[in-house]
């Protein structure tokens, strides 16, 4: 009875409103939401672009009304002449910032793709007494802070004079990117059918053989995603570059020029702005890999 | 428990190999099994010995730090001294200052993040004109590194240039630009969005893609026995979610407790110390008072209280799942 009556309740002219309605919280929702992200970021660019006379102007616009590149020329060649800011060639540190950054993403990359793949699949494939013991240590280990095992780091990379290396970066970076990019890619390796692989072992290719030609191109897709997250890990990582590295890599310089006096918000946001380019660029550019089941694969 | 046991990732995918390992002969077959689980070990060893290495030896270096009086440099000779680092950790008023400082950014930073991240979801999940741009859109908070995410707030919150104070007083919100950042509440409150800014985009992301593959057959058929939108939520949609739910609740409480570098940029634990977060707690103990003993304490307590806190705030997701698989 009472079912009947909510049926009726939703012919006549009410669904079309409703509809109406629920179309118009659609996009008000979607309006919130831009805004939401936009807005900061916006603030941000338009920094990077206006000049400092225009970003403090009252009242307050939108678009800046007066804009330059000084401040990215700044950034990008040292500006000791320029406008009055950028006194010191502090600027021209950015540049190698971001080789830096760059040289240890690729190396942590690297052996995180050739360890923890190989690590991954011996975890999905061939069980052995303890794997599955191994691999839920390796999911628990990442609950440990990184933050909380930084001093052993420091006093290990101080005996071993490799303070201020971006092999200290590299090595100690390992810790939360590789069990990160098995835990990843188990969960993929997990989700790939073996018939394939086992047709090859039937008309005899080795191991080896079967790894490099048969299941490293069936799991692409993963490899790239998980590829671009440890970038992004090693990209970003502050923490231990401040304190193992001082400002050899790109966020430690960041936070540097917030605290020199010579330059001026626009453009530390000239300098940010460059330095987010590398890791939006990747993740826009792949993020048919990121999303569905692999993003989902590493909440596990 | 069931739930893991229902996700399709967690079989064996070993399975295939059995059923053709027993057309084998007997003694052939154990020697093939041997070999297979000495080929796994030998895959996952280099693995291990690094884990071993970067992982495993420096938490044990932690905790035994924690229990010596460590010389300023870090290396000489470093007096076991049993539980005085603790000792001294909690017995003063700092430490539970930040214990208290970190859980309310922690609970505040979880509940906003993932709520907003199932609201983002919910709505990207609909169709609507500009769809594959609003989700390109949602990429971009979770690419931007934490530090530049300080960065970006501590200026956008500014007196002078800051779009916030410049925004609401050109639409008439507020008279005089207010100092955000320099008042306490505000700066806790900040932080807190400043971080959910861009956790939320990754929660969003991540519930986004579960929810896609929720069975539209389950909607229609709860629509068509007359279910209204609220009940659908929270009957067929949550429960289908559920899992990754749990997922995302846990790894936001992780990141409550790794959280150092917006607040590092943004208040550096100002002012006073009001947004002083153990994490900044720690920083200080260890390099500006270079304390390695005490400082290992406090990460040794910081773990701790991460693990307990993970758990008790997936705990509350779980004991639903349990209740709904139940019943």
């Amino acid at each position: 009875m009472k079912e009947h009556s909510t049926i009726r309740s939703r012919s006549g002219f009410l669904p079309a409103a409703r509809h109406v309605l629920g179309r118009v919280g659609i996009y008000l929702g979607v309006a919130v939401f831009a805004i939401w992200i936009l807005f900061p970021l916006w603030f941000l660019v338009s920094s990077a672009v206006a000049t400092p006379r225009a970003l403090s102007a009252k009242p307050w616009t939108l678009i800046p009304n007066e804009m330059t590149t000084d401040h990215f020329r700044n950034v990008i060649f040292g500006g000791a002449t320029h406008g009055g800011y950028g006194l010191s060639d502090a600027g021209s540190r950015l540049p190698s910032a971001m080789f830096y950054s760059f040289f240890v993403g690729a190396f942590v990359v690297l052996i995180c793709l050739v360890i923890g793949a190989l690590a991954a699949y011996g975890l999905s494939r061939f069980k052995f007494r303890g794997s599955t013991v191994t691999f839920r240590i390796i999911v628990i280990s990442r609950i440990v802070p990184a933050i909380a095992i930084v001093a052993p780091f420091f006093v290990i990379f101080r005996k071993a004079n490799l303070l201020g290396s971006p092999w200290a970066l590299v090595i100690s970076y390992l810790a939360f990117t590789l069990p990160l990019a098995i835990l990843m890619l188990k969960s993929y390796f997990d989700t790939l059918p073996v018939s394939v692989e086992e047709a090859a072992y039937v008309d005899g290719a080795s191991t080896v053989q079967v790894i490099l030609r048969v299941a490293a191109p069936i799991a692409m897709p993963g490899l790239i995603a998980t590829a671009i997250l440890v970038f992004l890990e090693s990209w970003s990582e502050f923490f231990f570059a401040v304190i193992l590295v001082g400002d050899l890599t790109t966020p430690p310089v960041l936070a540097g020029f917030q605290v020199l006096n010579q330059f001026n918000w626009n453009t530390l946001a000239a300098a940010t702005v460059l330095s987010i380019i590398p890791p939006v660029a990747l993740a826009l550019i792949f993020q048919r890999y990121l999303l569905g089941d692999l993003m989902a694969g590493a909440v596990k | 428990m069931t739930t893991t046991k229902d996700h399709p990732a967690g079989g064996e995918p070993r399975r295939a190999y059995d059923e053709h390992q027993p057309r084998r002969v007997g003694r052939q077959r154990a020697s093939l099994g041997q070999r297979r689980r000495r080929i796994g070990i030998v895959l996952v060893l280099p693995a291990i010995v690094i884990l071993l290495f970067v992982l495993l030896a420096p938490s044990a270096q932690t905790l035994l730090f924690s229990t010596q009086d460590v010389p300023e440099s870090g290396v000489g000779p470093s007096p076991f001294v049993g539980f005085d680092n603790y000792v001294r950790v909690l017995t003063s008023g700092v430490f539970w200052h930040s214990v208290i400082i970190t859980l309310i950014f922690a609970v505040g930073f979880v509940v906003l993040s993932t709520s907003i991240g199932l609201v983002v979801g919910l709505l990207l999940s609909r169709e609507f004109v500009g769809r594959a741009l609003a989700r390109s859109l949602l990429i971009i908070p979770w690419a931007t590194p934490w530090l530049v995410v300080g960065i970006l707030w501590r200026w956008f919150l500014d007196v002078d240039v800051g779009a916030l104070n410049g925004a609401l007083t050109r639409l008439g919100l507020i008279d005089v630009p207010i100092p955000f950042l320099a008042e306490q509440i505000w700066a806790v409150f900040f932080a807190i969005v400043a971080a959910t800014w861009r956790q939320s985009s990754l929660s969003g992301l991540l519930i986004l893609a579960a929810l896609m593959t929720v069975s539209r057959d389950l909607h229609e058929a709860a629509q068509v026995d007359g279910a209204g939108a609220w009940r659908r939520f929270t009957h067929v949609t949550l429960p289908s979610i559920r899992p990754i739910l749990i997922g995302v609740i846990a790894l936001n409480s992780i990141y409550a407790f790794l959280q150092f570098d917006v607040i590092y940029m943004m208040t550096q634990g100002g002012p006073g110390d009001a947004t002083m977060l153990l994490s900044i707690l720690l920083f200080r103990q260890l390099f500006v008072f270079t304390s390695f003993g005490t400082g290992s304490a406090i990460a040794v307590l910081l773990s701790i209280l991460a693990v307990i806190f993970a758990g008790a705030m997936a705990a509350t997701q779980l004991r639903k799942a349990a209740k709904e698989s139940g019943a």
